[in-house]
């Protein structure tokens, strides 16, 4: 066991892990940030995406100790309170959420592209979303819900 | 809960020095130790139990391992630079388009984040029978990349076989890298040496790397080519993202040269060339290197595609790719 201490969603964490736990059970089973979803543990389906140091990043294929000295982000840091994040938002409205497994992956990846372009392209946003499944939607109303996001975001700077 | 790794200490240094000290500690106390950069190709491999070290060695706290820079002619990329780094780093772009275009091509946005240019290089062979989980390979009986004693592959493999294993080499940096003539920084117990690239790589798919055991590579080198020169990668792959190479054709024309690299079709990656001189014309030089490169080519039913498939597609990937270097030339 070693001693973790990480800060999660602004918050700082400590706790004894052993060295083989990944960063996804630390989240979930250490820290209680089920959000964040593990589905085939294997770097295929996208679903533990969190950032890590503001990249996202796959949590399933990241040992917790590998993390240390870096910031998290996971689903449950995405909205301020009440207020949800333009792109949670926009994913309610365009109707980009039905069984909502992929759902907190598909938003970090959409809060990272958009925080470092505030227009992307047709191609930008399906690449963006690219390595992450989603059974259930057929992704148009995910694309479609990123780029209102990206328009929301650009009106409420430009005013 | 997920899969579960078997226990292994960890370490993570933060030096040079501190490495060395770990690495001979490990050696001296017998102890099986390795190494993870980015993590991405070796947790993998420890979830689903086909390696087993006592310790772990984390790679990332070497932050100097981590720069892209140009000295006179040249471009060092530290080792631990990441994938998605070296894709959009402006010297790299620059200079050498085509090694960001491969970058680009890895895995996925969040692996390419995370993966690292020197993992890349060394990602471990692939094959169907050894890269599944361990409840889905206890299926069938070990095969010998897993200390058994078949292989599912090729059913007349026996030990003491000139090559062992038939898994496949994959990695999507290595073609560009070796057309530019790459050469590796290697430090290891007896100190530092230089190598060629295509010198890291054996036959056999299972000690497919030339490196002693605790070598860990510090940095690549490539010459950037004259005005003369153009590369380009090409990919075959089911999807646009996540798939490993079922093959990957790398092209480099220079004055009228042609070289052709290749990966994801044999155990190791192919590297072939061909000067105007040696040719009545230029046709007879690109079906030259085409047949040799697909007989290089051994291809079994390993991949979603048919086998008789990916080699006849090697000529079409180069042709392609010369196609698209005479175009952006024009
Ligand atoms: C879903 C998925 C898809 C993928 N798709 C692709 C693909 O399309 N193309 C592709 O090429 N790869 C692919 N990969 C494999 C892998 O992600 C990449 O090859 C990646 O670049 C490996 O880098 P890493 O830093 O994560 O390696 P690690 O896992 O950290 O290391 C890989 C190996 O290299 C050794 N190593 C790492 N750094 C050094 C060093 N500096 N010196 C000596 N040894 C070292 C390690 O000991 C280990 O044996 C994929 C992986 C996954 C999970
Ligand atoms: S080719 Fe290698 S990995 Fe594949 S079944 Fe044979 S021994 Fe195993
Ligand atoms: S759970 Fe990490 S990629 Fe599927
Ligand atoms: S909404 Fe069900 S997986 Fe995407």
């Amino acid at each position: 066991m070693k001693i973790l201490t990480l800060t999660i969603n602004d918050v700082s964490h400590s706790k004894a892990v052993p060295p083989t736990m990944t960063l996804l059970d630390f989240l979930r089973d250490e820290v209680g940030l089920t959000g964040t979803k593990n589905g085939c543990d294997s770097g295929e389906c996208g679903c533990c995406t969190v950032m890590v140091g503001g990249k996202p990043m796959l949590s399933c294929l990241m040992l917790a100790l590998d993390a240390e000295g870096h910031e998290v982000t996971t689903i449950e840091g995405i909205a301020k309170g009440n207020d949800l994040h333009p792109v949670q938002e926009a994913m309610v409205e365009k109707g980009a959420i039905q069984c909502g497994y992929c759902t907190p992956a598909m938003v970090i990846n959409g809060v990272h592209l958009l925080d470092n372009n505030d227009s992307p392209t047709d191609d930008e946003v399906k690449e963006c979303i690219s390595a992450t499944v989603c059974r259930c939607t057929g992704y148009n109303s995910i694309e479609r819900a990123i780029h209102s996001a990206a328009e929301k975001m650009r009106e409420k700077q430009h005013g | 809960m997920s899969l579960l790794m078997q226990n292994f200490d960890y370490h993570r240094p933060t030096s040079l020095e501190d490495l060395t000290v770990l690495v001979s500690d490990c050696r001296k106390g017998g102890r099986a130790f390795a190494f993870s950069a980015g993590g991405t190709d070796i947790i993998p491999q420890l979830k689903s139990d086909t390696l087993h070290p006592d310790c772990l060695i984390s790679l990332g706290g070497l932050k100097d391992l981590n720069h892209i820079e140009k000295r006179g002619n040249r471009l060092i990329i530290g080792s631990l630079t990441t994938l998605h780094d070296l894709a959009n780093n402006d010297l790299i772009r620059g200079y050498l388009p085509a090694l960001a275009h491969a970058a680009h091509k890895v895995a996925s946005p969040q692996i390419r984040n995370r993966a690292t240019i020197g993992g890349n290089i060394m990602v471990d062979n692939r094959c169907i029978y050894i890269n599944q989980s361990e409840i889905n390979r206890e299926c069938h009986a070990p095969c010998f990349k897993a200390d058994g004693d078949v292989c599912h592959l090729v059913k007349s493999a026996k030990r003491g076989d000139d090559i062992l294993c038939q898994a496949r080499f994959v990695s999507d940096t290595a073609p560009i890298l070796l057309l530019l003539g790459a050469r590796i920084a290697v430090m290891g117990a007896n100190g530092t040496r230089e190598m060629a690239l295509n010198d890291l790589y054996l036959r056999d798919g299972i000690d497919n790397r030339s490196l002693e055991v605790g070598d860990i590579i510090t940095a690549i080198e490539v010459g950037i080519p004259e005005n003369d020169t153009a590369l380009h990668y090409e990919k075959l792959t089911i999807r646009n993202a996540l798939d490993f190479p079922s093959l990957g054709v790398g092209v480099r024309v220079t004055d009228g040269a042609v070289s052709v690299a290749l990966t994801g079709l044999n155990t190791l990656p192919g590297l072939f060339h061909a000067k105007p001189g040696d040719f009545d014309n230029f046709d007879d030089m690109i079906d030259h290197i085409c047949a040799e490169a697909m007989d290089f080519a051994k291809t079994y039913n390993q991949d979603f595609f048919p086998r008789h498939y990916r080699k006849n597609m090697i000529p079409v990937f180069i042709r392609r790719g010369l196609d698209k270097i005479i175009k952006d030339k024009s």
